[in-house]
Protein backbone atom coordinates (compact mmCIF):
# COMPACT_ATOMS: atom_id res chain seq x y z
CA UNK A 1 0.00 0.00 0.00
CA UNK A 2 1.26 3.48 -0.80
CA UNK A 3 2.24 4.92 2.54
CA UNK A 4 1.32 8.43 1.37
CA UNK A 5 -2.32 7.58 0.73
CA UNK A 6 -3.55 9.21 3.90
CA UNK A 7 -1.59 12.36 3.29
CA UNK A 8 -4.10 14.70 1.65
CA UNK A 9 -2.59 17.26 -0.68
CA UNK A 10 -3.43 20.15 1.60
CA UNK A 11 -1.87 18.55 4.65
CA UNK A 12 1.70 18.91 5.89
CA UNK A 13 3.80 16.25 7.46
CA UNK A 14 5.28 17.51 10.69
CA UNK A 15 8.79 16.94 11.88
CA UNK A 16 8.25 16.91 15.66
CA UNK A 17 11.82 17.94 16.33
CA UNK A 18 11.40 21.42 14.88
CA UNK A 19 7.61 21.94 14.87
CA UNK A 20 6.61 20.56 18.24
CA UNK A 21 5.17 23.83 19.58
CA UNK A 22 3.16 24.31 16.40
CA UNK A 23 1.74 20.80 16.75
CA UNK A 24 0.77 21.43 20.38
CA UNK A 25 -0.88 24.73 19.43
CA UNK A 26 -2.97 23.04 16.77
CA UNK A 27 -4.05 20.31 19.15
CA UNK A 28 -4.82 22.73 21.97
CA UNK A 29 -7.14 24.67 19.68
CA UNK A 30 -9.34 21.65 19.02
CA UNK A 31 -12.66 22.44 20.67
CA UNK A 32 -14.26 20.43 23.45
CA UNK A 33 -16.29 17.53 22.11
CA UNK A 34 -13.94 16.82 19.19
CA UNK A 35 -11.04 14.47 18.72
CA UNK A 36 -7.82 14.72 16.74
CA UNK A 37 -5.54 12.11 15.30
CA UNK A 38 -1.77 11.75 15.32
CA UNK A 39 -0.09 9.26 13.00
CA UNK A 40 3.39 8.49 14.25
CA UNK A 41 6.23 6.49 12.72
CA UNK A 42 7.91 5.53 16.00
CA UNK A 43 7.73 6.08 19.73
CA UNK A 44 10.71 8.44 19.81
CA UNK A 45 8.87 11.03 17.73
CA UNK A 46 5.54 10.44 19.42
CA UNK A 47 7.12 11.06 22.82
CA UNK A 48 8.33 14.50 21.74
CA UNK A 49 4.78 15.41 20.76
CA UNK A 50 2.78 13.99 23.64
CA UNK A 51 5.15 15.26 26.33
CA UNK A 52 5.01 18.78 24.89
CA UNK A 53 1.25 18.65 24.48
CA UNK A 54 0.65 17.34 28.00
CA UNK A 55 2.94 19.98 29.47
CA UNK A 56 1.19 22.73 27.54
CA UNK A 57 -2.20 21.39 28.57
CA UNK A 58 -1.21 21.18 32.25
CA UNK A 59 0.60 24.54 32.32
CA UNK A 60 -1.46 26.84 30.19
CA UNK A 61 -4.88 25.47 29.49
CA UNK A 62 -7.86 24.66 31.66
CA UNK A 63 -6.27 24.11 35.10
CA UNK A 64 -9.22 22.04 36.22
CA UNK A 65 -8.98 19.56 33.36
CA UNK A 66 -7.99 15.95 33.84
CA UNK A 67 -5.68 14.30 31.33
CA UNK A 68 -6.30 10.59 30.84
CA UNK A 69 -3.42 9.00 28.96
CA UNK A 70 -3.89 5.44 27.70
CA UNK A 71 -0.63 4.19 26.15
CA UNK A 72 -0.24 0.86 24.40
CA UNK A 73 3.31 0.39 23.13
CA UNK A 74 4.92 1.62 26.32
CA UNK A 75 4.22 1.06 29.98
CA UNK A 76 2.71 3.67 32.28
CA UNK A 77 6.06 3.86 34.08
CA UNK A 78 7.84 4.57 30.82
CA UNK A 79 5.40 7.41 30.10
CA UNK A 80 6.13 8.87 33.53
CA UNK A 81 9.84 8.59 32.79
CA UNK A 82 9.32 10.48 29.52
CA UNK A 83 7.24 13.24 31.13
CA UNK A 84 9.47 14.01 34.12
CA UNK A 85 12.39 15.60 32.19
CA UNK A 86 9.98 18.08 30.56
CA UNK A 87 9.41 19.59 33.99
CA UNK A 88 6.03 18.03 34.66
CA UNK A 89 5.64 17.06 38.30
CA UNK A 90 4.07 13.74 37.43
CA UNK A 91 3.67 12.53 41.01
CA UNK A 92 1.93 15.72 42.09
CA UNK A 93 -0.39 15.74 39.07
CA UNK A 94 -1.28 12.08 39.57
CA UNK A 95 -1.96 12.69 43.25
CA UNK A 96 -4.12 15.71 42.41
CA UNK A 97 -5.97 13.75 39.73
CA UNK A 98 -5.04 16.09 36.89
CA UNK A 99 -3.05 13.33 35.19
CA UNK A 100 -4.09 9.69 34.99
CA UNK A 101 -1.93 7.16 33.12
CA UNK A 102 -3.36 3.69 32.50
CA UNK A 103 -2.39 0.95 30.06
CA UNK A 104 -5.10 1.03 27.38
CA UNK A 105 -5.49 -2.74 27.69
CA UNK A 106 -6.58 -2.25 31.30
CA UNK A 107 -9.13 0.31 30.16
CA UNK A 108 -10.49 -2.20 27.66
CA UNK A 109 -10.63 -5.15 29.99
CA UNK A 110 -13.32 -5.85 32.53
CA UNK A 111 -11.76 -6.92 35.81
CA UNK A 112 -13.82 -10.08 35.92
CA UNK A 113 -13.46 -11.44 32.40
CA UNK A 114 -9.86 -10.54 31.48
CA UNK A 115 -11.08 -10.29 27.89
CA UNK A 116 -10.71 -6.90 26.16
CA UNK A 117 -13.91 -5.36 24.73
CA UNK A 118 -14.19 -2.22 22.66
CA UNK A 119 -17.43 -1.22 24.41
CA UNK A 120 -15.54 -1.09 27.69
CA UNK A 121 -13.49 1.94 26.62
CA UNK A 122 -16.27 4.59 26.62
CA UNK A 123 -17.52 3.14 29.89
CA UNK A 124 -14.06 3.48 31.37
CA UNK A 125 -13.79 7.08 30.12
CA UNK A 126 -17.22 7.90 31.59
CA UNK A 127 -16.23 6.36 34.91
CA UNK A 128 -13.06 8.46 35.06
CA UNK A 129 -15.11 11.55 34.17
CA UNK A 130 -17.64 10.84 36.93
CA UNK A 131 -14.89 10.09 39.45
CA UNK A 132 -13.26 13.43 38.71
CA UNK A 133 -16.41 15.40 39.47
CA UNK A 134 -17.19 16.32 35.88
CA UNK A 135 -13.92 18.11 35.16
CA UNK A 136 -13.10 18.46 31.47
CA UNK A 137 -11.45 15.23 30.35
CA UNK A 138 -8.60 15.24 27.84
CA UNK A 139 -8.26 11.67 26.58
CA UNK A 140 -5.04 10.65 24.84
CA UNK A 141 -5.32 7.04 23.71
CA UNK A 142 -3.08 4.87 21.59
CA UNK A 143 -5.66 3.23 19.38
CA UNK A 144 -3.06 0.97 17.78
CA UNK A 145 -4.23 -1.56 20.34
CA UNK A 146 -7.15 -2.35 18.02
CA UNK A 147 -4.78 -3.61 15.38
CA UNK A 148 -3.44 -6.17 17.80
CA UNK A 149 -6.97 -7.12 18.82
CA UNK A 150 -7.94 -7.47 15.14
CA UNK A 151 -10.86 -5.06 15.56
CA UNK A 152 -10.27 -2.68 12.67
CA UNK A 153 -13.88 -2.45 11.46
CA UNK A 154 -15.24 -2.10 14.98
CA UNK A 155 -12.69 0.64 15.45
CA UNK A 156 -14.07 2.62 12.51
CA UNK A 157 -17.58 2.44 13.95
CA UNK A 158 -16.25 3.46 17.34
CA UNK A 159 -14.33 6.45 15.98
CA UNK A 160 -17.28 7.53 13.82
CA UNK A 161 -19.74 7.45 16.70
CA UNK A 162 -17.55 8.78 19.47
CA UNK A 163 -19.50 12.05 19.76
CA UNK A 164 -22.72 10.18 20.39
CA UNK A 165 -21.11 7.60 22.70
CA UNK A 166 -19.59 10.26 24.93
CA UNK A 167 -22.29 12.92 24.60
CA UNK A 168 -22.73 13.23 28.36
CA UNK A 169 -19.01 13.76 28.97
CA UNK A 170 -17.22 17.11 28.65
CA UNK A 171 -14.16 15.82 26.80
CA UNK A 172 -11.79 16.14 23.92
CA UNK A 173 -9.61 13.42 22.52
CA UNK A 174 -6.28 12.75 20.91
CA UNK A 175 -6.16 9.42 19.11
CA UNK A 176 -2.69 8.03 18.47
CA UNK A 177 -1.98 5.55 15.70
CA UNK A 178 1.26 3.98 14.63
CA UNK A 179 1.51 4.37 10.85
CA UNK A 180 2.53 0.75 10.35
CA UNK A 181 -0.64 -0.42 12.08
CA UNK A 182 -2.77 1.80 9.86
CA UNK A 183 -1.10 0.40 6.76
CA UNK A 184 -1.52 -3.18 7.97
CA UNK A 185 -5.07 -3.06 9.30
CA UNK A 186 -6.95 -0.61 7.08
CA UNK A 187 -7.68 -0.31 3.38
CA UNK A 188 -7.06 3.03 1.72
CA UNK A 189 -10.76 3.80 1.88
CA UNK A 190 -10.97 2.93 5.56
CA UNK A 191 -7.90 4.98 6.39
CA UNK A 192 -9.38 8.00 4.62
CA UNK A 193 -12.61 7.48 6.55
CA UNK A 194 -10.71 7.24 9.82
CA UNK A 195 -8.99 10.57 9.17
CA UNK A 196 -12.28 12.22 8.25
CA UNK A 197 -13.71 11.43 11.70
CA UNK A 198 -11.12 13.70 13.33
CA UNK A 199 -11.18 17.46 13.67
CA UNK A 200 -7.41 17.80 13.27
CA UNK A 201 -4.91 15.41 11.71
CA UNK A 202 -1.21 15.53 12.42
CA UNK A 203 1.05 13.18 10.49
CA UNK A 204 4.55 13.00 11.89
CA UNK A 205 7.62 12.29 9.84
CA UNK B 1 29.82 -29.54 5.41
CA UNK B 2 26.33 -28.30 6.17
CA UNK B 3 27.35 -27.59 9.73
CA UNK B 4 30.19 -25.41 8.55
CA UNK B 5 27.88 -23.63 6.11
CA UNK B 6 25.43 -22.80 8.93
CA UNK B 7 28.04 -21.34 11.24
CA UNK B 8 28.00 -18.83 12.86
CA UNK B 9 24.45 -19.28 14.15
CA UNK B 10 22.07 -16.39 13.46
CA UNK B 11 20.15 -14.72 16.27
CA UNK B 12 17.80 -11.77 15.79
CA UNK B 13 16.43 -9.29 18.26
CA UNK B 14 13.14 -7.65 17.33
CA UNK B 15 11.92 -4.62 19.25
CA UNK B 16 10.01 -1.59 17.98
CA UNK B 17 12.29 0.53 20.14
CA UNK B 18 15.40 0.47 17.98
CA UNK B 19 17.66 1.61 20.82
CA UNK B 20 16.70 -1.45 22.84
CA UNK B 21 17.14 -3.81 19.91
CA UNK B 22 20.61 -2.37 19.33
CA UNK B 23 21.46 -2.61 23.02
CA UNK B 24 20.47 -6.29 23.10
CA UNK B 25 22.32 -6.94 19.85
CA UNK B 26 25.53 -5.42 21.20
CA UNK B 27 25.29 -7.42 24.42
CA UNK B 28 24.63 -10.72 22.64
CA UNK B 29 27.43 -10.12 20.16
CA UNK B 30 29.83 -11.03 22.98
CA UNK B 31 28.77 -14.67 22.62
CA UNK B 32 31.22 -16.44 20.33
CA UNK B 33 29.76 -18.39 17.44
CA UNK B 34 26.69 -16.25 16.78
CA UNK B 35 25.84 -13.35 14.48
CA UNK B 36 23.21 -11.05 15.94
CA UNK B 37 20.79 -8.89 13.93
CA UNK B 38 18.58 -6.10 15.29
CA UNK B 39 15.22 -5.17 13.79
CA UNK B 40 12.66 -2.56 14.79
CA UNK B 41 10.16 -3.81 12.20
CA UNK B 42 8.85 -7.37 12.71
CA UNK B 43 7.98 -7.70 9.03
CA UNK B 44 11.59 -7.07 8.06
CA UNK B 45 12.75 -9.48 10.75
CA UNK B 46 10.42 -12.15 9.37
CA UNK B 47 11.69 -11.56 5.83
CA UNK B 48 15.29 -11.91 6.99
CA UNK B 49 14.37 -15.11 8.78
CA UNK B 50 12.56 -16.53 5.75
CA UNK B 51 15.63 -16.03 3.57
CA UNK B 52 18.14 -17.27 6.17
CA UNK B 53 16.12 -19.67 8.32
CA UNK B 54 18.60 -22.53 7.95
CA UNK B 55 21.21 -20.49 9.77
CA UNK B 56 18.93 -19.30 12.55
CA UNK B 57 19.14 -20.60 16.10
CA UNK B 58 17.09 -18.09 18.03
CA UNK B 59 14.65 -15.19 17.61
CA UNK B 60 14.07 -12.83 20.52
CA UNK B 61 10.98 -10.70 20.17
CA UNK B 62 9.22 -7.97 22.05
CA UNK B 63 5.48 -8.61 22.55
CA UNK B 64 3.70 -5.34 21.74
CA UNK B 65 4.90 -4.09 18.38
CA UNK B 66 3.28 -2.28 15.45
CA UNK B 67 2.14 -4.28 12.38
CA UNK B 68 2.74 -7.67 14.03
CA UNK B 69 2.98 -8.58 17.70
CA UNK B 70 5.58 -10.92 19.16
CA UNK B 71 3.21 -13.89 19.34
CA UNK B 72 2.27 -13.52 15.67
CA UNK B 73 5.91 -13.15 14.68
CA UNK B 74 7.15 -16.16 16.69
CA UNK B 75 4.24 -18.28 15.45
CA UNK B 76 5.33 -17.63 11.85
CA UNK B 77 8.94 -18.27 12.80
CA UNK B 78 8.03 -21.66 14.30
CA UNK B 79 5.88 -22.54 11.28
CA UNK B 80 8.98 -22.28 9.13
CA UNK B 81 11.21 -24.16 11.58
CA UNK B 82 9.87 -25.40 14.90
CA UNK B 83 13.42 -26.17 16.12
CA UNK B 84 14.36 -22.50 16.36
CA UNK B 85 14.30 -21.08 19.87
CA UNK B 86 11.69 -18.36 20.37
CA UNK B 87 12.09 -15.92 23.24
CA UNK B 88 9.35 -13.46 24.09
CA UNK B 89 10.18 -10.28 25.99
CA UNK B 90 7.78 -7.76 27.44
CA UNK B 91 7.76 -4.84 29.81
CA UNK B 92 4.11 -5.60 30.57
CA UNK B 93 2.88 -8.00 33.18
CA UNK B 94 1.59 -10.82 31.05
CA UNK B 95 -1.51 -12.61 32.12
CA UNK B 96 -1.08 -16.39 31.92
CA UNK B 97 -4.35 -16.62 29.96
CA UNK B 98 -2.84 -14.56 27.14
CA UNK B 99 -0.31 -17.25 26.38
CA UNK B 100 -2.24 -20.31 27.41
CA UNK B 101 -1.62 -23.10 24.90
CA UNK B 102 0.81 -20.91 22.97
CA UNK B 103 3.70 -23.01 21.75
CA UNK B 104 5.38 -20.32 19.71
CA UNK B 105 7.99 -19.41 22.31
CA UNK B 106 10.30 -21.40 24.53
CA UNK B 107 10.86 -18.86 27.25
CA UNK B 108 9.51 -15.53 28.46
CA UNK B 109 11.68 -12.72 29.80
CA UNK B 110 10.24 -9.82 31.78
CA UNK B 111 11.69 -6.38 31.04
CA UNK B 112 13.85 -4.88 32.34
CA UNK B 113 16.09 -7.76 31.32
CA UNK B 114 19.65 -7.76 32.61
CA UNK B 115 22.21 -8.32 29.88
CA UNK B 116 23.71 -11.11 31.98
CA UNK B 117 20.36 -12.89 32.12
CA UNK B 118 19.74 -12.43 28.39
CA UNK B 119 23.19 -13.73 27.45
CA UNK B 120 22.77 -16.64 29.84
CA UNK B 121 19.41 -17.62 28.31
CA UNK B 122 20.72 -17.51 24.76
CA UNK B 123 23.77 -19.56 25.74
CA UNK B 124 21.51 -22.03 27.54
CA UNK B 125 19.23 -22.57 24.54
CA UNK B 126 21.94 -22.53 21.88
CA UNK B 127 24.54 -24.15 24.11
CA UNK B 128 25.25 -27.38 22.32
CA UNK B 129 24.95 -25.85 18.90
CA UNK B 130 27.46 -23.12 19.68
CA UNK B 131 29.85 -25.45 21.52
CA UNK B 132 29.86 -28.07 18.77
CA UNK B 133 30.50 -25.43 16.14
CA UNK B 134 33.18 -23.73 18.23
CA UNK B 135 34.99 -27.03 18.73
CA UNK B 136 34.85 -27.72 15.01
CA UNK B 137 36.41 -24.37 14.16
CA UNK B 138 40.16 -24.46 13.55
Amino acid sequence: MDSMFYDPRNQDRFNPRDRVDEISDRLLQVPIGHHSIILYPDLARLRIVYSNYIKAQLDDEDPTATILFLPYYETSDKVREVLVPTGINVKAHEKRGSLIIVDVMKALTSPGTKVPHLERLPNFISQVYDANHDKTLIVIADMSVFHNLKMSLELLDYEGNLHKTLETVRWKGLCLYNERDIETMLTEEHATRLLSYHKESVILN
Amino acid sequence: MDRQKNFPVFVSVVDDELDLALLFRDALSQIPGIDVFAFSDPLLALEHYRVNHERYGCVISDYRMPSMNGIQLLTKIKEINSEVTGMLISAFQIDDDTFKNCECFDTFLQKPVSMKNLIGKVQQYLGNRIKIKSNESP
